[in-house]
């Protein structure tokens, strides 16, 4: 009786049909009813399961972590104005070289280049499209995290982008 | 929040993420490392946990995302990016990383040969003992393919155990 | 107080840009379309494309949902994917150094104007280049190549740099 209950316990298990309860009931069972040869390796495989779950690390990693956690929470206020600071900066020089662009492109019109449209093949874009919306807005995201990405790492430059704001004056005037 | 808010709330996930960790990095005291890092991140973090609605959701994904830079080499998650596009992608990890396997236990030795997006649902379903829902959450991912990871894992062991004498 | 001083240029200068922005928005056939062309059938490039329809989507759907990691950033996202008009995506793992010089040879520097160039730590080389027609906005194109892979992004549509120095910001919090 109880052999039939594990065995058919196993095949939900392994059809991934299996709910909590009954994953549950099946390592109770084979970890209490007398096992049979061909469902020996099984209940090993949930008892290395088992065994797994009560892996831990050391109260010595707790002290470990707590210390760094209060030596990093003592200089924070520091890293943050830091930080807010550098945001402005970048702010800053995003602003010039925009306001610099804009009055460039307002004294200067662009000439609107002329496109060979004949030679642009049509792109059947839709090929393309992420079959999900959910896809999609990964896709996007990642887009999106990629360009602030370098956008962020363009501060340094930006920062030094600061020493050329005078001369960015001089052009505004 | 103070350090013993911290230690209160946060640090008793310490061993689910080590437990996450040693499965995708197969060290341990990479493993041990990674989750200091991950704390550390969370302790910075702690303005946003205010707005996190499934605290352990957002600590599991937290470390899976960091050993998964780790793996792939990556700084910050520099080249994480491509992730959207090739989500059908699932190899196994490259072996250089992996621990030799004599001092790998039994269930790291089994639980390797499967690809790292099997070998995540298995680890919280198995051994976690977490619902579909929690690990969808968890793992950022639709239920339906909680279910065919999970599936698939555990077609794979089911092969493997079954050609295999027990107590080896 | 010169931080204060940036600041408030910033915002100024960012309204003002803002405000141009905030006209038509038109989606013409880009030049790019051109460079796009010869590249989309070929096997070694990855293409992906967002449509203003999935756009439309992506901006229906909860950002609960989606990505609770990261409320903030997801909010972030969807902000300015709502002003988007497309997204095209092109990159390669092979000959990436080759593909970036060529794709600056390429692009057509009077319709495209330099906004930004970063050399990144990996040692990547990075361009940020943006269309305007009638001081709106059009286009932002991200270039970037390096030794691992090319990289070209396309986001169509009335682009915020304010948004994207906003989401930069969240993403610098990580």
């Amino acid at each position: 009786m109880k052999q039939q209950q594990i065995q058919s316990l196993l095949d939900k298990y392994f059809a991934g049909e299996s709910s909590l309860q009954e994953e549950a009931q099946l390592r109770q069972l084979l970890q209490t009813e007398p096992i049979s040869e061909e469902h020996l390796t099984y209940s090993e495989w949930f008892q290395l399961l088992d065994e797994e779950a009560e892996l831990s690390l050391g109260d010595d990693f707790d002290a470990k972590v707590m210390a760094s956690i209060e030596a990093y929470s003592k200089p924070k206020p520091v890293i943050r104005t830091l930080s807010t600071s550098w945001i402005l900066r970048i702010a800053a020089v995003f602003a010039l070289v925009a306001t610099g662009l804009w009055w460039l492109v307002r004294s200067n019109p662009v000439e609107q280049p002329v496109v060979a449209e004949a030679e642009v093949k049509v792109i059947d874009w839709s090929k393309y499209e992420p079959k999900t919306v959910e896809e999609a807005y990964k896709v996007t995201r990642n887009a999106f995290r990629k360009v602030a990405t370098e956008f962020n790492e363009g501060t340094a430059i930006a920062t030094q982008g600061i020493d050329k704001m005078g001369e960015m004056g001089k052009l505004i005037k | 929040m103070n350090p013993t808010d911290f230690k209160n709330t946060i640090l008793p996930y310490k061993d689910k993420m080590f437990r996450l960790a040693l499965r995708l990095l197969n060290k341990r005291e990479e493993a041990e490392d990674l989750v200091q890092e991950a704390l550390i991140k969370l302790w910075q973090q702690q303005d946003r946990l205010a707005e996190v609605q499934n605290l352990e959701a957002w600590v599991i994904r937290l470390t899976k995302n960091q050993c998964i830079d780790r793996l792939r080499g990556s700084k910050n998650g520099h080249k994480e990016w491509k992730d959207g596009l090739d989500w059908a992608d699932s190899t196994p990890l490259p072996d250089a990383r992996t621990e030799s396997a004599d001092t790998m236990n039994k269930l790291q030795k089994l639980m390797e040969r499967l690809p790292e997006n099997q070998r995540l649902v298995m680890q919280l379903r198995d051994v976690e003992g977490m619902s579909y829902q929690e690990v969808a959450e968890a793992l950022d991912i639709p239920l339906a393919q909680v279910k065919i990871n999970l599936f698939r894992a555990r077609q794979t062991m089911k092969s493997i155990l079954s050609s295999r004498t027990p107590q080896v | 107080m010169k931080i204060k001083h940036f600041f408030t240029l910033a915002i100024i200068a960012l309204a003002a840009v803002n405000g141009l922005a905030q006209g038509a928005t038109s989606t013409t056939a880009s030049a790019i379309d051109k460079y796009f062309s010869s590249y989309v059938e070929d096997k070694r490039f990855d293409v992906v494309y967002i449509s203003p329809k999935l756009f439309q989507m992506i901006g229906k759907i909860d950002s609960k949902i989606l990505d609770m990691e990261d409320d903030a950033e997801a909010k972030a996202i969807l902000d300015m994917a709502k002003d988007l008009q497309g997204l095209r995506i092109l990159t390669t793992d092979e000959t990436p150094e080759v593909f970036y010089k060529e794709a600056k040879a390429k692009i057509n520097t009077k319709e495209y104007e330099v906004l930004l160039t970063v050399r990144d730590k990996d040692g990547d080389n990075v361009e940020f280049l943006i269309k305007e027609t009638n001081n709106v906005i059009q286009e932002l194109l991200l270039l970037s190549g390096g030794k691992e892979e090319f990289v070209l992004l396309s986001f169509m549509g009335n682009l915020d740099l304010n948004k994207i120095t906003r989401l930069a910001k969240e993403i610098e919090k990580k």
